[in-house]
């Protein structure tokens, strides 16, 4: 005789699954990055960077969460341990500076700073500000405004499409990773930063969600950001960055879809490639990976998943031949880069038209492609 | 599993002065917490395990996105989280549309059960039946025995009375004894 206890058994039993181990790695790394984002990328945000996406140190934003630090270490040096592999080779092969200026009672110490082909740096501390807890509690993030030019005089808008980065808070101190990236390379000679405000945000509101006057109802309880407004100017001499610029025009075809790698940068911090997607009389207006399985680099010191991914070509009217362009980043850098180098796109989806990416095309074959590096 | 961070004088969840909000710091304990039970009530209600975990991402990156809009009277982390899955595998199953390479989408659960090869036989037979039963059974049972939820965290979840769904339960596992004698 079945009772309604053995159903229940049978049931619970039926329902008792897990996730595969490299689906459930594959969630924990989705789910990571979502967390990642939503837990340091207001305060970018708010800085007008409306198509960013962070490359944030998953494990470093896990940990500084759960504030599982040495006490030994300097703050700094503690969210750099805990950051992406391609963070702590920047800071171990950055210049030492050690620049400190002082506005308004606050002091910002540029401790080091860093180029290679593919980003630019800096680790920097902030004393003086007065913390402030956020709406909900916590500590709140640190928010600034500054301007970095490189030696020709251009502004990071001008060659940067990707900016990154993590933070440490605790009372009285904060550290900060920031990064620019992109598919230009930095250029050695005398930089210079200049900070024009800084302070914490209370309200993990965006600029203009709760001005004065607004009707937004999560506005309600927002604590206003209180910046304080000056100047803190560093300049720094940076060296040739290291790394190499592979142009390649590689090509893979499946069916009516060519996948082009256009260039490879292999950097001590990060692999990167600039990849292209094209579709035989049609228009692709955006693709990516169509699971959770990632853009691999493999090469003659490793392999390296990019984790991250810009789309360069937001408009198609600047498509190039090759189509629609994505810029795919590793986390983690190689010193080796002579030899053979393979770039696997795994499973991809494609929109064309007016399409998304949600209802496009599916390709389900990889596409592989071999360049060589001398 | 990598995310692994947890503080044990951290109430689950929810933090700070203001135990309604959930904050930021929050999100990786509520993930350690939930992650596995908000999986298998989406393995349970999608074709493949693909889709399963795809659905498990879209329920937490939606879950932080919006965690402002959290209230610990509507029923707790938990539940709160089931009814993000929950509306994450309806949002899902109506942009189903066929695609090159997506096997299985559309598939009911009698048809998953037959595919997943980790069940064993007698798994696959409750959960055919479960496939079978009414809209509000099948829910109730999923959100009680995949999900975790008791009846009036599932009462929150599909806006019904705690009383309400416990029938729903009792009913739906005496549809299931009444097939297996």
């Amino acid at each position: 005789m079945i009772t309604h206890h053995d159903i229940e058994d049978r049931l619970r039993q039926a329902l008792e699954v897990s996730p595969t181990e490299a689906g459930g790695r594959a969630l924990d790394d989705r789910v990571a990055r979502a967390m990642a984002q939503r837990t340091t990328a207001l305060d970018w945000r708010a800085r007008g960077s409306g198509s960013l996406l962070r490359p944030l140190a998953l494990a470093a934003a896990l940990a500084l969460m759960a504030g599982t630090v040495a006490a030994t270490l300097t703050l700094l040096e503690r969210i750099t341990g805990e950051s992406t592999p391609g963070v702590q080779a920047a800071w171990d092969a950055a210049e030492v500076l050690a620049l400190r200026q002082s506005d308004a009672g606050v002091t910002i110490a540029l401790e080091r700073a860093y180029a290679d082909v593919n980003q630019v740096a800096v680790f920097f501390t902030v004393e003086g500000l007065e913390t402030v807890a956020s709406d909900a509690g916590d500590l709140a993030p640190l928010e600034w405004t500054a301007e970095i030019l490189d030696p020709a005089g251009r502004t990071a808008e001008e060659w940067a499409v990707f900016r990154g980065g993590t933070e440490g808070n605790e009372p009285g101190l904060s550290a900060n990773i920031h990064t620019w990236e992109g598919p230009v390379t930095p250029m050695a000679g005398t930089w210079t930063l200049t900070f024009t405000s800084i302070g914490y945000n209370g309200g993990f509101f965006t600029p203009g969600q709760c001005d004065e006057g607004s009707t937004d109802p999560a506005c309600a309880s927002a604590t206003p950001s209180a910046m304080t407004e000056g100047t803190w100017q560093f300049t720094f001499d940076l060296p040739e960055p290291a790394g190499i610029v592979v142009p390649t025009d590689q090509s893979a075809t499946e069916g009516d879809v060519t996948l082009t790698v256009s260039e490879l940068r292999i950097s001590p911090t990060k692999i990167a490639a600039s990849i292209a997607l094209r579709v035989d009389g049609e228009t692709v207006t955006a693709w990516a990976t169509a699971t959770e399985a990632l853009v691999s680099f493999e090469g003659p010191a490793g392999t390296y998943p990019a984790n991250t991914s810009y789309h360069v070509t937001q408009d198609p009217a600047d498509q190039g031949p090759a189509g629609d362009a994505n810029l795919f980043m590793s986390t983690e850098g190689s010193d080796e880069a002579t030899g053979s180098w393979t770039i696997t796109v795994p499973e991809l989806r494609y929109a064309t038209g007016e399409g998304t990416l949600e209802t496009g095309t599916i390709v389900s074959e990889p596409f592989v492609v071999t360049v060589d590096v001398p | 599993m990598r995310v692994s961070i947890l503080d044990a004088d951290h109430e689950l969840g929810v933090v700070g002065s203001d135990p309604e909000r959930l904050v930021p710091s929050s999100f990786a304990p509520m993930y350690e917490e939930h992650r596995l039970s908000v999986y298998r009530y989406l393995r349970a209600k999608t074709a493949s395990d693909d889709e399963a975990l795809d659905l498990t991402a879209v329920t937490f990156e939606r879950a932080f996105a919006n965690h402002r809009r959290f209230r610990r009277r509507d029923g707790g982390v938990h539940a709160w989280l089931l009814r993000i899955a929950r509306n994450a595998a309806i949002d899902a199953s109506r942009r189903r549309r066929p695609t090159v390479g997506l096997a299985g989408a559309g598939a009911d659960l009698g048809r998953q059960a037959v595919e997943a090869d980790r069940m064993a036989q007698q798994s696959t037979e409750v959960l055919d039946l479960v496939s079978r039963l009414p809209g509000d059974q099948r829910d109730a049972l999923l959100l009680r025995y995949a999900g975790g939820l008791t009846s009036r965290e599932i009462g929150i979840v599909l806006g019904k009375r705690e009383s309400a769904v416990q029938k729903q339960i009792e009913r739906g596992l005496a549809a299931l004894r009444e097939a297996i004698r």
